[in-house]
């Protein structure tokens, strides 16, 4: 089979869905976490320490343990089984946002938290709100956001366990790359999934390519 | 006598080592107030006492100045935005919420008045250790201040830009802008009348002439 047959049939819809849950997981993630990282920066409380302990030890958190939680809630026996988003491309972004965020919120916090020590005693002589120190956090550490959001999608692309779980890896609704890859070298068609695993090595090296010139020309 | 600062038996500490102890001086109004002392003596922590940046561990700060007053502090190590000078004096006005409309014009005034238009496209890392003691001056005289707080003003300056940070300080002085500033340049010290506080390393601290 040559790779533009590939090309044409069910394998383009694979590329796209593995594109559209982990680009959509990714952003998902970036938001929350640029929100509870931004709070968690400005506002000192109880409890803070071991917030920020936890989204640490979460950032080794096991794709498979999120897919077997996600797979007793989300079935028809487990208590949000109603929502019937099992096996569907929802609870794939779903288990890649819970994934993905503490490894985004983990370097946004200390990306922001170097950045506030740098300039908070020159906000402070401007009496700068906590709204405009954020922004100004924000806007300094812009090309650092884009490399962290790039890190979030390229865990999120590559990640397989959880997503063969709860997406269980049924052609055309939740077949995506990684799965595709399990699934052909198991049934021996690994010239497939090596073409498959090129694709995968091919987006993984455009977003490192992002990332390098994004550090190149602005960093 | 009108004072500026009261200061009663104040101590301050940092990272468990002691910086200023009891300390207690009336500082009195004075246009340019010069605060000397060797290195380490806390002059710099001091002035951040005064202009509010710091919190003392223990004692008094009396300021005798209003709430709403317009003051400025000029770091001797200036922590500026990784951009352009415009867009860190824009940033400064911002953060004071000055409206956005006022902003360019304001910029491009100040720039004028200093024959300093040449920097203001410049990115902040292209400028000279000079360069970025001027825009720091600028980016506080930017927010129009009736109190100036100016740590080392000399550092790093060559002879011309010195005659020209003297001639801004004068110019402040008669538009009636107090200023704190911590400096031994004898250019500045010789040619502006000033008040002198002196600190030293036992941190006794008292009026020199």
């Amino acid at each position: 089979m040559s790779y533009l047959s590939i090309l044409t049939n069910e394998y383009i819809e694979i590329i796209q869905l593995s594109l559209y849950v982990s680009v959509f997981a990714t952003v998902l993630a970036f938001l929350f976490s640029l929100l509870l990282s931004s709070y968690l920066l400005l506002n000192n409380f109880r409890g803070k320490g071991f917030i920020l302990l936890i989204v640490n030890s979460l950032m080794s958190l096991p794709p498979v343990v999120v897919g077997l939680f996600l797979y007793i809630i989300f079935s028809n026996s487990g208590v949000l089984g109603f929502l019937d988003i099992l096996y569907s491309p929802t609870i794939m972004i779903i288990a890649q946002f819970i994934i993905i965020t503490p490894i985004i919120t983990s370097l946004l916090y200390t990306i922001f938290e170097n950045k506030f020590h740098e300039i908070s005693e020159y906000m402070s002589s401007l009496n700068a709100s906590r709204g405009k120190i954020i922004n100004t956090i924000i806007l300094e550490t812009r090309f650092d956001l884009v490399i962290v959001s790039m890190t979030g999608l390229g865990r999120a692309l590559s990640e397989v366990g959880a997503v063969i779980i709860v997406g269980g890896n049924i052609s055309n609704i939740s077949r995506v790359m990684t799965t595709s890859i399990v699934l052909e070298t198991s049934r021996g068609e690994l010239e497939l999934a090596m073409y498959l695993g090129l694709s995968l090595i091919f987006i993984a090296i455009i977003i490192n390519l992002i990332i390098f010139l994004i550090k190149r020309v602005y960093l | 006598m009108n004072f500026s600062f009261k200061i009663k038996k104040l101590f301050y500490s940092a990272n468990k080592t002691n910086i200023l102890e009891d300390i207690s001086i009336n500082i009195e109004d004075s246009p340019l107030t010069i605060i000397t002392g060797n290195n380490g003596v806390g002059k710099t922590t001091l002035m951040k006492i005064l202009y509010g940046l710091y919190t003392p561990t223990s004692g008094r700060v009396e300021r005798f100045e209003k709430s709403d007053i317009r003051k400025a502090f000029v770091f001797q190590n200036p922590i500026f935005l990784n951009n352009t000078v415009y867009n860190n004096l824009f940033h400064a006005l911002y953060c004071k919420s000055i409206e956005a409309k006022y902003r360019s014009e304001i910029i491009e005034n100040m720039v004028s008045a200093h024959n300093l238009d040449y920097l203001l496209q410049k990115k902040i890392r292209a400028l000279s250790g000079g360069e970025i003691q001027l825009v720091s001056l600028l980016r506080s005289l930017i927010l129009d201040p009736q109190v100036l707080y100016y740590d080392e003003p000399s550092n790093n300056l060559d002879s011309e830009h010195i005659e020209m940070i003297m001639k801004i300080i004068t110019n402040l002085i008669a538009s009636n802008t107090k200023i704190y500033m911590i400096t031994h340049d004898a250019r500045i010290k010789n040619n502006i009348n000033h008040r002198n506080i002196h600190l030293y390393s036992n941190s006794e601290i008292h009026y020199e002439n």
